[in-house]
């Protein structure tokens, strides 16, 4: 059921053309959305969502049912794709110039190019920090969809990157929790010796590579430069932090993971089961994969699942605090008839109730909105998770949706040639360097 | 006596039985691994892949069929039986009116038919998205309909053209001397006459209706429209799988084709041999 390259190529020529269209010959952002203008009530609001599937699917139906009720004259028209689907449908409606009113974005890279083709509104007088409704999110989350100074997407949910571990395990062998890279590599010997995988990892799919490596990078490289590498037109790429973080990563799959060499052939779905099962010590992952991971059935419930943040090298030049982590949100059409409309709705999606509602099972999201994850609904690691991305110094994007897609393809190759060890860090970072070169 | 002609014919039955039995292995194989998974739980699945299931979970089947692959069967069926129907009639009228009457320019409506063999779907999808929204038939059953039906008319009409040409003239003369309509004569002599092909062409467009992804990915969303095809990505998530569902999933979806394949084989292999040898 892989889409075909033709598929990707059409869709793709299509959107740029239509982006291109849209942009009038430069980047071209949209007018500040006239949000002092009451909504009419009235008309069909156009969804396209990533709640598609069970056991989201129902969310969107309730909050529109919900706001219905409110406002009886008011219809919607619902698009629920799911993670597979959402890329081509987006990029199909986009180059057939048919986007909705309301529409899902990751944050880096993909709402960066509906903001350039201003096709995004710009909510800055709405939801900025400091605005009635921009004072109910953390300012992180608000910043990963923010270009030069202005805001364009509501984030609907927040998502990080942690380590998780057994608590069983480690209080058998006398472990803690490590807080400096070596303390981690040691505690990695201590588990093997034990009999357990110390980390388990999968790497089939490129991108949990690309996750340790985009936390290593925050932590060794100065945030100023990672920002302005991420940029083809600003990227230097040339600090030490990089080739030292990538050494890292290396020295972690060769010592810590069962599969070593071979972890390109593991899925991360096993590596998540090593942890779940009681065979691994330790297992990276995101905030919602917590609950999965942990789940009623599986040994690590009884367990118990703790988390801590990848710990950085005691000598660590970038910004130890930094968190890998964005957050998913929905954009206002720039061009939709109903952009008021679509706002409300979109305050309306994003209040105390819903945005608890979002967070409990079973839809599990949790919520970008503050206070809205809590005992009431949410495991603790959850809690624990958000919290501390809340309280993250900054919010580190994807290293595979930060950057354009020629540089993220390259570091995706680099990851696997680091893990197979057929390149070295360096021969990596020369790689990237010039598909940056190339993108410029 | 034991003649060395006779050992190599053993030696090659044999070594033709080995192979057939060996590609049976990789057909069938993989079958019945999805089979089997179908019936594990997600541990036992990641623990051991290839071992058979320790309890057999049964209520996997019950599971998948509620979280939406009964809704999926539905639509497929539904989809995959009116389109089906739509292309083999449209394709057998456009091959009798090709070969069987005397009509004006019945080339050039030949070579525009045929030219849609040239048309990858993909090319015609984004000016197809914005036609159909404008006409409202954008996220319905119709766009599937007539996607499916316009998109698989000229290979059908190729195949069935190329088996009504080898059909001897004297029939036709023969039903027109007799007083039967052109209108008679397809349905009573000539469509009867070509069942081996139209049961070849049926298969065909059933594979393709009931496998294809790309519209139905592009032209529906939402559980009760969607085919089996997207419908079982539904049950797949990035952050947690339950993998013996969609197992049992695609052994739900896969079961009715390989029933039908098997029904109508015997017509299939002989309606593609008839029109290959045209």
């Amino acid at each position: 059921m892989r889409k075909s390259t033709q598929l990707m190529t059409a869709i793709l020529a299509g959107a740029a053309l239509a982006l291109a269209g849209c942009a009038d010959g430069g980047s071209q952002t949209a007018a500040p959305l006239d949000l002092a203008k009451a909504p009419e009530y009235s008309g069909t609001l156009s969804i396209l969502t990533k709640f598609g599937g069970d056991p989201l699917e129902p969310y969107f139906e309730d909050l529109a049912a919900g706001y219905k009720k409110l406002h009886p004259d008011v219809s919607f028209e619902l698009i629920q794709e799911t993670d597979q689907s959402i890329k081509d449908k987006t990029k199909t409606l986009t180059a057939s110039q048919a986007l909705p009113d309301i529409y899902f974005t990751w944050a880096g890279n993909w709402a960066n190019n509906f903001i350039d083709g201003g096709l995004a509104a710009d909510l800055t007088p709405a939801i900025a920090p400091g605005t009635e409704w921009g004072n109910n999110f953390g300012e992180s989350a608000l910043k990963a969809f923010e270009k030069d100074g202005k805001y364009f997407a509501v984030p609907l949910y927040n998502n990080g990157k942690f380590m998780g571990y057994n608590q069983r395990i480690f209080k058998e062998l006398g472990l803690t929790p490590p807080t400096t890279f070596e303390e981690l590599m040691s505690s990695c010997s201590v588990l093997k010796a034990a009999g357990y995988e110390p980390i388990a990892f999968g790497n089939k799919d490129g991108w949990p590579a690309l996750h340790y490596l985009q936390q290593l990078f925050a932590y060794e490289v100065p945030a100023q430069v990672l920002e302005a590498d991420f940029n083809p037109g600003t990227a230097k790429l040339e600090d030490a932090g990089y080739l030292k973080a990538m050494k890292q990563f290396t020295a972690l799959v060769n010592a810590c993971t069962g599969s070593g060499k071979d972890s390109n052939g593991v899925l991360y779905t096993t590596a998540q089961q090593a942890l779940a099962q009681g065979k691994a010590g330790m297992y990276y992952q995101e905030i919602l994969e917590f609950d999965t991971t942990s789940s009623d059935k599986s040994p690590l419930r009884k367990d118990g699942l703790g988390i801590f943040k990848l710990p950085a090298a005691s000598d660590a030049k970038g910004d130890t605090k930094a968190i890998e982590g964005s957050p998913e949100g929905y954009i206002i059409n720039a061009k939709s008839r109903n952009a008021a409309l679509a706002a409300d709705f979109m305050k309306f999606a994003t209040s105390t109730l819903n945005a608890a509602k979002l967070s409990a099972p079973p839809y599990g999201q949790p919520s970008a909105v503050k206070g809205a994850v809590s005992e009431q609904n949410s495991t603790s690691p959850v809690i624990e998770g958000i919290n501390q991305v809340n309280e993250a110094s900054n919010a580190i994007i994807w290293l595979d949706s930060v950057t354009v897609p020629e540089v993220a393809d390259a570091w995706l190759a680099g990851g696997e040639a680091l893990i197979a060890g057929t390149q070295s860090p360096e021969q990596v970072l020369a790689s990237v360097r010039s598909a940056s070169s190339a993108a410029r | 006596m034991v003649t060395r002609t006779s050992v190599l014919v053993v030696v090659g039955r044999v070594f033709v039985r080995a192979f057939l039995l060996a590609l049976a292995v990789v057909v069938i194989y993989p079958l019945l691994w999805m089979l089997l998974n179908g019936v594990k739980s997600n541990a036992e699945l990641f623990a051991n892949p290839f071992a058979f299931p320790v309890a057999w979970r049964w209520e996997n089947y019950a599971t998948a069929w509620n979280r939406g692959v009964g809704d999926y069967l539905t639509t497929s069926v539904l989809v995959t039986v009116t389109s089906t129907v739509a292309t083999v009639f449209i394709s057998a009228w456009a091959a009798y009116g090709l070969t069987k009457v005397n009509i004006p320019f019945s080339r050039t409506v030949l070579i525009l038919i045929l030219g849609g063999l040239m048309l990858a779907p993909t090319v015609a999808l984004i000016p197809l998205v914005k036609m159909f929204q404008t006409m409202g038939l954008y996220n319905s059953f119709w766009a599937l309909l007539i996607l499916y039906t316009a998109f698989r008319v000229p290979f059908t009409t190729f195949l069935i053209r190329a088996y009504m040409m080898d059909l001897p003239a004297e029939v036709d003369e023969a039903a027109a001397v007799d007083g039967a309509s052109k209108s008679r004569a397809f349905w009573q002599i000539i469509l009867p006459m070509c069942r081996p092909i139209i049961v070849s062409t049926v298969l065909l467009n059933i594979l393709f209706t009931w496998n294809e992804y790309l519209f139905a990915m592009i032209f529906t969303s939402g559980g009760a429209l969607q085919t089996l095809p997207v419908g079982l990505t539904n049950l797949m998530s990035k952050h947690g799988t339950d993998y013996p569902v969609v197992f049992a999933g695609m052994a739900i979806a896969a079961l009715p084709v390989i029933v039908i394949f098997f029904a109508g084989q015997r017509y299939f292999i002989r309606g593609l041999a008839d029109g290959v040898g045209k």
